[in-house]
């Protein structure tokens, strides 16, 4: 009863710095911007004034870019460590990020027109996901080992760096300069217009996951337990790689692979919500997820004058130190 | 009585060492004076800060110079003698392996091309005998410059290796010397004058015998760039020009002292960063750069040839002044021959900009190395 009032009063506490959060991002920007530019951009938009556009075009969409990589990130994570019944798995550690990776490749420096579809991009790495979240799942049928499993996750991520790596090296110069431009990642090159159809795609994935509560809630207690409760194991198995593999393929597609997330933010919940329940788990996941990339992205912009760091090493330079102090203090009690 | 025999042995001992020492030091002193006198001679280059070149009767002395201290990095003694030693560089060298496609540009000017045995990857060639030379399989390709394999290397009896310096001994510098292989760094890159990275080639010139016909082009090209200089000195407008492009999070601009920021200068043009300090990048956000260039009139080196592959991974630039103004100009007009002769044609780069900002005075007839995109 107390350890629900306490997490009810952090999921209130984390509603409360979001919108700090989020003020925070809106104002972290080289250009100083006044308050009521900010109004004037969405009431009375002028397209000549350059204030009005870095509002609408440049700041705006990286925010909420930002707030859908970190929620879908955290919430992907959360479901593969449910899943795998490890704390180490995640999108990323599992090769799902590679599986994209790999077909942007393919689909940027080859010109295989096969990949090269309406969507470009956003297909090849969806695709990508999808397949290497379907193998990784295949594989989990015979492999039941959580540890094997992430093993072969990882082998599966090394091998497609290395057929990366050959594909870089027979490419031409324009289309591999594309390739490593996109595999640095960045939450500044989505577009205002682009935002409905990701905005859609993140809900439809989100929504899903919310309604896997229950059974990754009996995931937690074992495939026996869930079995017995009535869960079809085969069906959510493959209903959290679908959401998962749309979820990180999306976000992949718009912003590259962004490391780290899926694995220290719903570490980082679990630790300090000191709970199994997917209930107060997943929507902390969410918002944990938005509040730190936000905050990471405060520190890129507010550093971009000076060192220009991708997003990636930003996350984990601030997210390492986090966990490893988490886990620490853990043990300590 | 043993101590004392030891303590007398001892002292024995270190004047011996003492002796020895300053004798070294004398000995150390003397080569060192040598090797000062051997470079007393008058420095042959004008415009590039990393080479120095010093004629003495048979022996030619090159200095490449560390851009960081100033000092010389690598000392070579060229003689047309017969040697068998490291300590001198037979010349002409009769086979080279060359890491930097600018390398590949000042031997074709030279028509050396045929003393090329290894290169990095033929993707980045232009040079047309280069390439059948590689179909022949007379050229390795060696891969990336920092790994390359060295038996394949050895295999060519390649007598030097230039590659684009970095402060350092090359990777395996040691196996190589060993094996009669000399390592010589280029800093051509680092150079800040166009004039500067030309005159490279003089390296090239006194490596290859060539080294009258290496100045003979250095001096044509000088009096080319200069008297375009001139010209362009002459005219009244300072048209707006953009450089640069997004990579990553930040827009890397080339700063105040750099190479391509005083080729703007000399092509008569108003460049937004140019009383900045630096002679490489400027990292700046993109926030800033729109805010700064929304009236620019120009944008040159975007690094994409179509607006299509440069708006699919960065849309937000189509708000830049140069795209709404359709003036975007790329150095992508015939694929890798930018990369290869832009350090040893630097007045033809001059040509180009002048002919694309100042169209009225200087009609764009024929561009060399740039294109619109479109």
């Amino acid at each position: 009863m107390i350890s629900q009032k306490r997490n009810r009063f952090l999921l209130l506490l984390l509603l409360v710095i979001m919108p700090i959060a989020f003020i925070s991002h809106f104002a972290a920007g080289e250009i100083s911007i006044s308050w009521s530019t900010f109004g004037d951009a969405w009431i009375s938009f002028d397209s000549s004034n350059p204030e009005h556009i870095i509002v609408r075009e440049f700041r705006f969409p990286r925010f909420i870019m930002a707030c859908l990589a970190g929620s879908a990130l955290s919430v992907c994570g959360l479901m593969m460590q449910t899943l795998f019944n490890n704390p180490l798995a995640g999108p990323y550690i599992l090769g799902i990020n590679s599986g994209s990776s790999l077909f942007v490749a393919i689909s940027l420096m080859t010109g295989l027109s096969i990949f090269q579809s309406d969507f470009g991009l956003v297909s090849s790495a969806l695709i990508g996901a999808f397949i290497f979240g379907l193998i990784i799942l295949s594989i989990s049928f015979k492999v039941k080992q959580g540890v094997s499993l992430l093993l072969i996750g990882l082998m599966l991520g090394s091998f497609s760096s290395a057929l990366v790596s050959v594909i870089q090296y027979l490419s031409e110069a324009n289309s591999l300069k594309m390739f490593t431009m996109w595999i640095m990642g960045s939450l500044q090159l989505v577009e205002s217009d682009q935002l409905p159809f990701i905005s859609v795609l993140f809900l439809f994935g989100m929504l899903g996951s919310f309604l896997i509560i229950k059974p990754l809630n009996a995931f937690v207690l074992g495939e026996t337990e869930a079995v017995l409760l009535g869960i079809s194991i085969r069906k959510i198995r493959l209903l959290i790689i679908v959401f998962t593999a749309l979820l990180t393929g999306l976000i992949t597609a718009y912003c590259g692979p962004i490391a780290f997330i899926g694995l220290a933010v719903p570490n980082l919940v679990k630790i300090i919500f000191k709970t199994q329940d997917h209930r107060i788990l997943l929507p902390a996941s969410l918002i944990g997820g938005a509040i730190f990339i936000v905050l990471c992205d405060i520190i890129v912009q507010l550093t971009a004058q000076w060192i220009p760091l991708p997003i990636n090493a930003v996350t984990s330079l601030i997210g390492a130190p986090m966990v490893i102090y988490f886990i620490v203090k853990r043990l300590a009690q | 009585m043993l101590k004392n025999s030891r303590t007398v042995d001892y002292f024995y001992n270190m004047k011996i060492l003492s002796l020895v020492l300053i004798l070294s030091a004398v000995m150390f002193s003397c080569d060192s004076q040598k090797e000062n006198d051997n470079l007393t001679g008058e420095n042959i280059v004008r415009y590039a800060k990393y080479l120095r070149i010093i004629e003495k009767g048979n022996l030619t002395t090159i200095e490449i110079l560390s851009p960081e201290t100033g000092e010389a990095e690598q000392t070579l003694n060229l003689t047309k003698e017969l040697v068998k030693t490291n300590h001198f560089l037979q010349v002409p060298v009769s086979k080279m392996a060359v890491l930097s496609s600018t390398h590949v540009g000042m031997l074709s000017k030279l028509n050396e091309i045929d003393k090329i045995v290894g290169i990095t990857n033929r993707l980045y060639v232009f040079n047309e005998e280069l390439l059948e030379n590689i179909e022949k399989g007379k050229v390795v390709e060696l891969g990336e410059e920092g790994q390359i394999p060295v038996e394949s290397l050895l295999k060519t009896k390649c007598k030097t290796l230039i590659y684009s310096g970095f402060g350092k001994e090359y990777p395996y510098q040691k196996q190589l010397n060993a094996a009669m292989v000399k390592c010589i760094a280029n800093y051509d890159w680092r150079e800040v004058h166009p004039l500067g990275k030309a005159e490279w080639i003089l390296l090239f010139g006194y490596l290859t015998g060539k080294e009258k016909e290496a100045k003979i082009y250095f001096d044509k090209i000088e009096n080319e760039y200069l008297a375009l200089e001139e010209k362009a000195k002459k005219l009244k407008n300072y048209p707006t020009v953009l450089e640069g492009n997004l990579f990553g999070e930040s827009w890397f601009a080339p700063a105040g002292e750099s190479f391509k920021a005083q080729l703007l200068k000399d092509a008569h043009v108003h460049y937004q960063y140019v009383d900045t300090k630096g002679t490489g990048s400027l990292p700046l956000t993109l926030e800033k750069i729109l805010s700064d260039n929304l009236d620019t009139e120009h944008w040159i080196n975007p690094g994409f040839p179509t607006k299509e592959k440069l708006f699919t991974f960065h849309p937000k630039l189509k708000y830049l002044g140069p795209v709404t103004k359709n003036k975007i100009y790329d150095y992508s007009k015939s694929g890798n021959r930018y990369w290869e002769l832009s350090a040893i044609e630097p007045q033809k780069i001059l040509s180009d900009y002048l002919s694309i900002f100042h169209p009225t005075e200087f009609p764009k007839k024929n561009l060399y190395f740039y294109q619109e995109v479109k």
